[in-house]
């Protein structure tokens, strides 16, 4: 049986390289997802999955608590693609183009290949900015709590739910026309039951 | 920008929201059902939102071998470079160099100090000023006398 986690971690404290290769086997997948998301850019992820477990392996005496690795890994990860992300010129003030809405009697979102959803899907989260990106990242392709992404961004259970509902806002504007083409958009066609 | 009709109900669309991440409780799901099967905007949010989970969930992005060798190689430099850069100091400063090799920065402070404080202790201190004696006649109706300096010279009669 493979060792847990928290042994792990610990063998890694205590500068046992081979918990590092077990750890980052583990970890590489959801680092290197992360990175790609984020930067929207395979290459520049790989480059930076290889400097997030660089830096963990040279600061392994700063990771003071053995349960929180998972999010300390991130944190690294996270403020290696915010700088990744400002060199680009991608901070706040640029506006990435959004997907072009279908044409009436487009292929639903439904029967698009898989390639080609996954390609509408990076489009969309190239829309939001860094900020409602990570945690629409962090929650649906890393599968983190509200709690796990608040730790690694740094913020409150509260901002996180906030910043996830606009982002998914946003999500819903540019994805929802590919699921339904044919029905035109247009004034509101609902009246909405409020909620006691 | 599409500009399909929303739903200004911001409570409902945050329970949609808490309801995608498992994290609504039991007690509020009728609500939110109950909302959704009057409002077609909810509903397409709530499709939007699944869409892009599942195709997000279905992508493979799996890390390219290269990646590995990358980690490890520059794992090597590290451990390189680590290992080289005492000697490096130590040529740009040969005694402080052979020092630092042996001596850690906390090591050396605490030995300073240690002088430090030795030194203050065995420091000659400043000869006392002689003391000129001082006599102070007192007559002791009763009782004991306490003598509270040592350079006071008390002569005293005991009063019968």
């Amino acid at each position: 049986m493979p060792p847990d986690d928290p042994a792990l971690i610990d063998a890694f404290r205590r500068g046992d390289e081979y918990a590092f290769v077990a750890l980052y086997d583990r970890y590489k997948g959801a680092v290197y997802g992360y990175c790609a998301k984020m930067l929207l850019d395979r290459t520049q992820a790989e480059d930076l999955l290889q400097e997030t477990f660089a830096r963990a392996y040279e600061h392994r005496d700063r990771l003071l608590n053995t349960t929180s690795f998972k999010a300390w890994l991130f944190t690294i990860a996270r403020n290696q693609c915010l700088n990744a992300l400002r060199k680009r010129g991608r901070e706040v003030g640029f506006a990435p183009e959004a997907p072009e809405p279908p044409s009436p009697g487009a292929t639903p979102f439904g029967n698009l290949l898989k390639s080609e959803q996954a390609d509408l899907v990076s489009r969309t989260l190239d829309t939001l900015s860094p900020a409602y990106r990570e945690v629409v990242v962090l929650r649906e392709y890393q599968n983190l709590s509200y709690d796990e992404i608040a730790a690694v961004t740094k913020t409150t259970v509260s901002s996180v739910k906030s910043r996830l509902f606009k982002a998914r806002r946003q999500i819903g504007r540019t994805l929802r026309p590919w699921l339904h083409p044919d029905e035109a958009p247009g004034p509101s066609r609902s009246v909405p039951t409020p909620i006691s | 920008m599409t500009d399909f009709a929303t739903c200004t109900d911001d409570d409902a669309e945050m329970m949609l929201n808490e309801y995608v991440d498992g994290e609504l409780d039991a007690a509020r799901q009728p609500a939110l059902f109950g909302h959704l099967a009057g409002c077609a905007d909810c509903r397409a949010q709530f499709d939007a939102l699944l869409a892009f989970r599942l195709a997000a969930r279905q992508e493979a992005l799996l890390v390219p071998p290269s990646a590995d060798a990358a980690l490890f190689a520059r794992l090597d430099d590290l451990r390189r470079t680590a290992r080289r850069a005492p000697d490096r100091r130590a040529e740009r400063a040969p005694l402080g160099g052979a020092l630092r090799r042996r001596v850690s920065v906390g090591a050396m402070l605490a030995v300073a100090g240690l002088a430090v404080v030795i030194g203050s202790v065995l420091a000659p201190r400043p000869a006392a000023e002689p003391q000129t004696e001082r006599v102070v006649e007192a007559v002791l109706a009763d009782g004991m006398l306490y003598l509270m300096d040592p350079g006071v010279t008390v002569e005293a009669e005991r009063d019968r």
